[in-house]
């Protein structure tokens, strides 16, 4: 059973709400925040069959085998490492469901009835309307959006209900209702009787498939036969089953078991070989077949009879409509001074005109250090954006196209929730709630160190007592490292006992964990207010070196983790961010991205393009020089100019 | 409005004919005067035609790029935190009813403001924008903060919108940064902007008194303020070192004794509470008024 229907549009204000019991708002807004506001989807330039679909995580997974195999195409064991990595994702992916609730671990789970799923939205997505699953908090939901010719404005049909039951072509469901409300939406009564009659079809298959859901294939066959095969299945299964009820659902929420009159919905056994040639509009014709009989049955049957038959009119007409229309505009040639509007505005933008500037926009968007997937993905949006758009005046579609891309970057980069370090460290300070622990990783040789001794520099300068925990036991020299850059904070900070080192030595990876314990309770002992832990700098595709950073984060369980990424590195970044955010296991992902040598590649700056894209996860800080005052907050405004300049 | 916007595009262009008229007579009496005895009968038809079109090209463009003729338009500015009923009050001002219900806003709407039937004959109750812009950090700095660098004059005043049952620390918190950020860019223009902050849902159980919600706020900004001030400061192009916390400038004032106090601002601050769902919002629509007028 649907346990809400909602059409809203961009505003935020709902036009239909069918709502039979509780009002499950949040899982639509949860939705519109995680799927309408922050999704990236990954387009891959090579390797297009990853193309569709919207299940994030094997998207992710085939971002790392695709990647791989372009970049390390020799490196034969690299990617079995990523593969056995993947692996153990997955299986943490499925605790941290169980685990976390807030999490969209709903939209990781990977099924059978998943596949199917995004074969029906290929199967049933169109020019005008974009189709898509979603899950939250044990409720699934679908959702189209459709695109109004006219008005330009975007509707959003949702559809609602509880992930233990199936209801079976929801996608086709969703472009009748949006068929009927385009048809009808000057008249909400109207469209609310039709809704109710379109409701009621799919309450009644759902509720029967219910308790066979092996026979779930058949089902699906069956629904796609057209009236006369229905009639049929109806004489013949008229015989052989009459043992089965199915139970009918009515408008009203009350039910009556229908003894076998109705028995197509229930049809498992006769032959269906034409049926699959027939597309939606002759399931609809047999769901009316059906209706009919539902129709007299029922003490205002004419109305209903009346009311399904305007509702078929309807929807054959809209489908004869966009054939027309499909043909229109193949046809349509532009007007005598058309040529003039690309120069003074108010051109309508046409898929012809993105592309020609497409290609130009991703070479522009790669030549400042963009991976070419990321870029893609983004063109894309862009095109999304401005196909239908006309052209403000005196702007060239450049121009318009121009300002669609600082958008999306501007929207990419600006983080989602906003971080004052000083007033978590104030906050857990105040309560006494002992210290504060921030921990950086990242690839060998990013400035780690550096970093963490910037922000050292930084919260002395704010009066708080840090202490630096050597966590790199690993290379040669790295605790020496940090003990120079120690002393020369303890140098320049006015009080010399605000800033200690704590260190054991070099060993193996356990004793990563046992510093990074021993730190906080020396640190919680002698009133620290910070600890500040650094790691051992670590190839990210390596799984031998990344396994470790699980059982670390555990153990020392940090406020704040920490990634410094470089602002050079190129494409490699997005798979750099994507499996340090992954290492952490369930429950854990990287805080927020340091990019270190800024001032080293002008306005190259696409690797923060790279690895918020890849991960989601905001930039804090930028580091723009050699000395401990180099360090930034970063300025979406800023970065976004570099980018387009 | 737009019959407003026609009429003047006419008398522009009328004027620039004219303009463009006499030009082009001393332009062709130049002409005429270098070339004696070449007939000029075809240029005198070509040179105004061009210039003429030249002229009212660039009325066109420059009246797009300065919005000349908009400066009359006031409007109003709903914010506030998710879920706190903006675009329900959004269409309380615009069409005078709650809609069925709402979900997240993606997009900001703006809309004539529903004047009562005795007044909406006066002309200062004409043109005036209610605009209702989502809450969400992402499209917050992707419409609303564009917005206060373009239209800071139209901005007649903003409304903010607090959930009163729901009002807790982190809650305070997120205002308290959101209002901060406010106000510093409201701050920025003489005499501030009025800001009308509405605590809505006052009815219910959990709900806290409008008092205790501003003693919370201006501790709360007090300390943000003080922790701003130590923040590292934002990466720009020109590498060489400014002056701490610029964006902080206009705000110095307020803090008094490491004190923040709403009535310090330069723009009026108004506390009211209601619930508007419950049709007891007459606060809003009072101070709404009272700031038209005025």
């Amino acid at each position: 059973m649907i346990d809400q229907f909602l059409i809203f549009d961009p505003s935020g204000t709902v036009h239909f709400n069918h709502q039979p019991g509780k009002n499950y708002s949040r899982v639509v807004n949860s939705f519109i925040n995680d799927v309408l506001i922050n999704e990236r989807k990954m387009k891959y330039v090579e390797g297009s069959e990853f193309l569709s679909g919207s299940n994030k995580e094997s998207e992710a997974n085939a971002a790392l085998e695709a990647e791989n195999l372009a970049a390390n195409a020799a490196d034969d064991y690299i990617s079995d490492d990523n593969e056995e990595l993947d692996d153990e994702d997955d299986e943490l992916d499925d605790d941290e469901k169980d685990f976390d609730g807030d999490e969209k671990s709903g939209s990781k789970k990977r099924s059978l009835v998943r596949n199917q799923d995004n074969e029906d939205i290929l199967k049933y997505s169109d020019s005008d309307v974009t189709l898509g699953s979603y899950s939250f908090d044990g409720y699934n939901l679908k959702y189209l959006i459709w695109t109004d010719e006219k008005s330009k404005n975007r509707v959003f049909f949702t559809m609602l209900y509880s992930s233990l039951i199936t209801v079976k072509d929801p996608y086709p469901f969703l472009k009748n209702i949006k068929i009927l409300y385009e048809n009808t939406s000057a008249d909400l009564d109207k469209f609310e009787k039709f809704f109710n009659l379109k409701l009621s079809d799919i309450s009644t298959l759902s509720e029967s498939k219910q308790p066979e859901p092996a026979q779930e294939v058949e089902i699906r066959n069956t629904n796609n036969k057209d009236t006369t095969t229905a009639s049929k299945g109806k004489t013949s299964k008229n015989n052989s089953n009459k043992a089965k009820k199915s139970r009918k659902w009515n408008t009203d929420g009350t039910f009556y078991e229908d003894d076998g009159k109705d028995e197509s919905t229930l049809d498992f056994s006769s032959s269906n070989t034409e049926s699959n040639s027939k597309q939606t509009s002759s399931n609809i014709n047999q769901l009316l077949g059906d209706k009919s009989t539902f129709g007299t049955k029922t003490t205002d049957g004419f109305l209903v009879n009346d009311l399904s038959d305007e509702m078929n009119k309807i929807i054959s007409s809209s489908k004869k409509k966009t054939i027309e229309k499909e043909k229109q505009s193949s046809s349509m040639t532009s007007s005598a001074f058309g040529f003039l509007k690309k120069y003074i505005g108010g051109k309508k933008i046409t898929k012809e005109d993105v592309t020609e500037i497409k290609q130009s926009m991703i070479q522009h968007l790669i030549k400042k250090n963009v991976s070419p997937n990321v870029a893609t993905s983004l063109i894309s949006e862009v095109e999304k954006d401005l196909i239908g758009q006309t052209t403000e005046s005196f702007t060239s579609i450049e121009e318009t196209a121009k300002k669609s891309l600082a958008k999306q970057l501007k929207k990419l980069l600006t983080p989602d929730s906003s971080i004052d370090l000083l007033h978590e460290i104030q906050e857990k300070k105040a309560n006494s709630q002992g210290p504060y622990c921030i921990s950086v990783v990242g690839v060998n040789g990013v400035g780690k160190s550096t970093n963490l001794s910037k922000l050292a520099f930084w919260l002395l300068q704010n009066d708080y007592r840090v202490l630096v925990a050597a966590c790199d036991t690993f290379r040669s020299g790295a605790v020496e490292q940090l003990r120079t850059h120690v002393n020369n904070l303890v140098q320049l900070s006015p009080n010399k006992k605000q800033i200690e080192l704590f260190e054991s030595g070099y060993g193996g990876a356990d004793l990563v964990a046992k510093i990074a314990t021993g730190a906080i309770k020396y640190a919680k002992e002698n009133k620290f207010d910070v600890v500040l832990m650094d790691t051992a700098g670590r190839r990210h595709n390596d799984s031998h070196l990344m396994a470790p950073l699980a059982s670390f984060a555990k153990a020392a369980n940090p406020d704040k983790i920490i990634m410094v990424g470089e602002a050079l590195v190129g494409t490699d970044s997005v798979l750099q961010a994507q499996n340090f955010n992954k290492a952490f296991g369930a429950n854990r992902h990287l805080d927020f991205f340091i990019i270190s040598k800024c001032d080293t590649v002008g306005d190259l700056i696409g690797s923060m393009v790279n690895m918020v894209f890849a991960t989601g996860i905001p930039i804090l800080f930028v580091g723009t020089g050699q000395t401990y005052t180099d360090i930034r907050t970063l300025s979406v405004n800023w970065a976004v100019e570099m980018l387009m300049s | 409005m737009e019959t407003e916007i026609s009429k003047i595009v006419e008398d522009r262009r009328f004027i620039s004919l004219r303009q463009s008229k006499t030009w082009s007579m001393v332009e062709v009496n130049e002409i005429a005067d270098e070339i004696i005895g070449t007939n000029n009968s075809q240029l005198s038809i070509i040179y105004p035609i061009i210039i003429t079109l030249l002229l009212i090209l660039l009325g066109g463009y420059l009246m797009n790029k300065h919005s000349l003729i908009s400066s009359n338009r006031k409007s109003f500015i709903i914010c506030g935190n998710q879920g706190v009923g903006k675009t329900n009050l959004h269409h309380l001002l615009t069409k005078g009813k709650l809609p069925i219900l709402t979900v997240t806003t993606l997009e900001p709407k703006s809309d004539n403001f529903l004047v009562n039937e005795e007044l909406k004959d006066n002309k200062i109750f004409k043109d005036i924008e209610i605009i209702d812009f989502p809450s969400n950090k992402k499209l917050k700095n992707l419409y609303l903060m564009p917005y206060f660098d373009d239209k800071l004059n139209e901005i007649q005043g903003i409304i903010y919108l607090i959930d009163s049952s729901n009002f807790d620390s982190k809650i305070c918190h997120l205002v308290a940064e959101d209002l901060l950020e406010i106000f510093t860019i409201t701050e920025s223009k003489p005499n501030g902007i009025d800001i009308l902050i509405f605590a809505n849902k006052d009815d219910l159980f959990t709900s806290k008194k409008v008092s205790k919600i501003k003693e919370m706020l201006e501790i709360e900004i007090g300390k943000i303020y003080q922790l701003k001030l130590h923040n590292l400061n934002k990466v720009n192009n020109n590498n060489d070192k400014i002056d701490d916390n610029e964006e902080f400038d206009n705000l110095n004032m307020v803090i008094k004794d490491g004190k923040f106090q709403f009535q310090l601002l330069e723009g009026n601050v108004d506390f009211q509470h209601g619930n508007i769902f419950k049709d007891n919002w007459s606060g809003i629509s009072d101070w709404l008024y009272e700031k038209i007028v005025n």
